[in-house]
């Protein structure tokens, strides 16, 4: 009864919220910055495609034997610096929150993921050897951070994504897919849980290039 | 009363906060996203006008070519974290914790998870470059047990760990210091902690040579 009445009460809470939400109509500042924030996607865009341009015309120009050595110190780079879109084998990995239903005293945080979770996963694709990493479609590069925000986690303090978190790593499958696998492993103390994990090897995937451009405002190179 | 309770919940759970007409997480996400796409529209334009300068020195001189390429190579270099770089940041010590009585055994001893956790939480604060005890974290460092060690760039390192990070020394210490944040969680767990700021640090170039046999650049068809 007292549990039934904390229900209701959750309800009517719930649906105040959303009669509060709906009533309060977005004002000018709001909608000025959902529309600059659009603006500036766009501009992104065409801006990536012209980098991307400008770069493309550049190897035209550099292409020469001459120059083998600092082409190839220059693949290197680029695919650390995740300047440009990558193809090849590895494995997709998909993560997916618990669904057992939960008992009266379980801690449901412990069968939800966490950024943590995503983090020990990411961190196993590197250690087998992954070459590029994205999740859910956005590139991961040395200074990638994920933080959890409510339900959702925010990638490079920028990308908000929600389960299912797909992660997409260029590697080979075998080594990726058995260092994921391995017993006692970051699968396996997932799948614990009841998270829900998936490793499927592909044979060829596509990583896109790191959306933007990292900058660096504080760190400068040393001379 | 429980029906109070309930509602009660439901506000805790949902805090209500409506500034601009939308609900308190996603203004704080459109503002986050606004100064993001800001400063990375800002570095695309700069690559732009960078690899624009760059095709007209390979057009111009006999030597423009590869000046070209290795003046490319340069900001490559710095972005996939080749690069020593110097510039302000903070210095965070992490030790074991030895008992003071009899046994010398560490009362506890930091995991790799540890300095996973940190390293992430410090580019999630705008760090731009981060290394560990020397290793420099790229896009495909691992933090990661291997035997007695942690390795770091399949390099062993043991503590005390050092994490020397560039970046807004403000912002990053912060961070490190919300009540039941990263640093605050190492210290409960009896782990001695200490933090150092510096007008000026350097943290040094990757060194390795990363083994990157499986990841190509998508050809650009038709360009």
């Amino acid at each position: 009864m007292a549990l039934a009445a904390v229900i209701l009460g959750l309800a009517l809470g719930l649906q105040f919220r959303y009669a509060t939400r709906v009533a309060a109509s977005p004002d000018s500042q709001a909608a000025w910055l959902v529309n600059s924030v659009d603006q500036m996607q766009q501009e992104r865009t065409r801006l990536e495609a012209q980098v991307n341009s400008l770069r493309r015309q550049l190897d035209d120009l550099t292409n020469d034997t001459r120059m083998a050595g600092v082409q190839h110190d220059l693949e290197v780079a680029r695919i650390e610096a995740g300047v440009e879109a990558l193809t090849g084998p590895g494995v997709t990995v998909t993560l997916n929150d618990s669904a057992q239903p939960f008992t009266v005293g379980q801690n449901p945080n412990l069968y939800v993921l966490h950024d943590v979770d995503v983090l020990e996963v990411l961190n196993e694709i590197k250690a087998a050897g992954g070459e590029a990493i994205a999740l859910n479609g956005h590139r991961l590069l040395a200074g990638s951070s994920i933080r959890c925000i409510g339900p959702a986690i925010l990638i490079d303090q920028t990308a908000r994504v929600t389960p299912p978190y797909v992660i997409t790593a260029i590697g080979n499958p075998d080594t990726l897919a058995g260092a994921l696998n391995m017993r006692g492993g970051v699968v396996d103390s997932l799948t614990f849980w009841g998270i829900r994990v998936s490793v499927q090897k592909t044979a060829q995937l596509t990583i896109p290039a790191y959306q933007g451009a990292e900058t660096f405002t504080y760190a400068k190179p040393e001379q | 009363m429980s029906l109070i309770l309930g509602v009660l919940l439901t506000f805790q759970l949902r805090t209500t906060s409506v500034v601009a007409g939308l609900p308190y997480d996603e203004s704080e996400q459109l503002t986050l996203e606004y100064n993001n796409l800001t400063k990375e529209n800002a570095g695309l334009e700069a690559e732009a006008a960078a690899l624009q300068k760059q095709i007209d020195t390979a057009q111009a001189g006999k030597y423009g070519a590869l000046q070209a390429a290795e003046s490319e190579l340069k900001e490559d270099d710095l972005a996939a974290g080749f690069t020593a770089v110097t510039g302000p940041g903070v210095q965070i010590t992490l030790n074991n914790v030895t008992a003071g009585t009899s046994a010398n055994a560490p009362v506890y001893v930091n995991r790799d998870e540890d300095l996973l956790n940190l390293v992430n939480e410090l580019f999630a604060s705008g760090a731009e470059a981060v290394s560990i005890n020397g290793q420099r974290i790229i896009a495909t460092s691992e933090i990661r047990l291997a035997g007695a060690n942690i390795d770091v760039n399949l390099q062993p390192i043991a503590p005390p760990f050092v994490v020397s990070a560039i970046g807004n020394t403000k912002l990053m210490v912060q961070d490190l210091n919300l009540p039941g944040g990263v640093l605050s969680f190492l210290q409960d767990l009896g782990i001695s902690v200490s933090v150092k700021e510096e007008s000026k640090m350097v943290v040094p170039g990757y060194t390795g040579h990363p083994d990157l046999s499986y990841a190509h650049p998508v050809t650009h068809s038709g360009g």
